[in-house]
């Protein structure tokens, strides 16, 4: 268990990862606008999503185990 | 009970070629997104409906690999379900909406109002768990029926899954009720990789820590006597969101919307306070 002084920056430390995630799926998506051809279009769609998918998981997890 | 579902516009959301989610909405006034839970199709707010459509335009539909909603690959995380949320509004022209969610559809409402809050003037949580290891868990019996309940026919499952879903007293009282639940519910499809995606997502969903940053007004709605997601969850969720209330529902069962419809109403009458 973190003390409770460790616990804000756990949680921020979490939020930057999100954010991070966030940024690469919107980035991948704009991409994917840019590009607009099938099925290009739909397979850059798609890592877009399991990059948010795999970065929900860790921070679920992380959230879990930090209790934040 | 011969509630008619009302029907006045339908379509398919596309968020990428593999995917499509369809929607339906009824009704007239403010948008309100429906977000249905594990496994059930937007179908399955069809006694909801009726009396939400009187004041609201009523989006209702159905997520991933359940009803007519198809896709590659199946959502496993409550954020993808929030995301799919934001494809059918973008697709049925509803910038922002009110957004009511039941047990999972709960959490998935929860990653929509973070994720875009924007899109969201207030928010129902009905039957759901804000998720995390602060987050009440059901009964060990409880858990194992929804972790096997896959892999039962689908008639005998909807109705193994009566004693979890409804208290003891709807049992007893609304037994016709439930019969019409469980004949909706079988006349649209069962996907089992939809289902055991969605009990992956529920099991996952982790928004506990976050519950402090929800903006929106916020009704919190539980039944007493809910086995599947115990109310404990409910007031917890109530105590951590700012600005929360928190509606009780004594001794009634996870499906509060059967065993106490006139909620309905109560639900419809926090929406509109907003003038939205």
């Amino acid at each position: 268990m973190l003390a409770d002084t460790w616990r804000p920056l756990a949680a921020a430390a979490i939020d930057s990862y999100e954010a991070g995630i966030r940024a690469a799926c919107d980035l991948q998506r704009k991409l994917a606008a840019a590009i607009g051809l099938e099925p290009v279009h739909s397979v850059a769609t798609a890592s877009a999503d399991f990059t948010r998918d795999i970065g929900a998981v860790v921070a679920s997890r992380a959230r879990w185990l930090l209790d934040v | 009970m011969a509630a008619r579902r009302l029907r006045t516009a339908s379509g398919v959301a596309t968020p990428d070629a593999f995917t499509s989610l369809r929607w339906e909405s009824a009704g007239s006034g403010p948008p309100l997104l429906l977000i249905m839970g594990l496994g059930l199709s937007g179908g399955a707010w069809w006694r909801s409906v009726p009396t939400l459509a009187k004041r609201f335009r009523v989006i209702t539909y159905d997520n991933r690999g359940t009803g007519g909603s198809t896709a590659l690959t199946y959502a496993y995380t409550t954020e993808a379900m929030a995301d799919d949320a934001v494809a059918v509004l973008d697709s049925a022209g509803a910038e922002g909406v009110h957004v009511y969610g039941m047990s999972l559809g709960g959490m998935v409402a929860q990653q929509l109002a973070l994720r875009h809050p924007n899109r969201v003037h207030r928010l129902v949580l009905g039957a759901t768990q804000p998720g995390g290891r602060r987050a009440r868990v059901a009964e060990p019996e409880v858990m194992a029926f929804f972790q096997r309940r896959s892999e039962l026919p689908s008639d005998e499952s909807a109705w193994a899954s009566v004693p979890y879903n409804y208290s003891s007293g709807a049992r007893g009282r609304h037994g016709a009720r439930i019969a019409e639940d469980i004949a909706r519910r079988l006349a649209h499809p069962f996907d089992e990789q939809a289902y055991r995606a969605q009990l992956c997502a529920s099991a996952l969903h982790n928004c506990y820590g976050r519950l402090t940053r929800i903006e929106q007004p916020t009704l919190v709605v539980h039944g007493t006597a809910d086995r599947v997601i115990p109310f404990e969850n409910a007031e917890m969720m109530a105590e951590r969101i700012p600005d929360a209330r928190l509606r009780l529902l004594r001794d009634c069962g996870h499906l509060y919307p059967t065993e106490f419809p006139r909620v309905d109403e109560a639900i419809g009458d926090f929406l509109e306070a907003s003038g939205v």
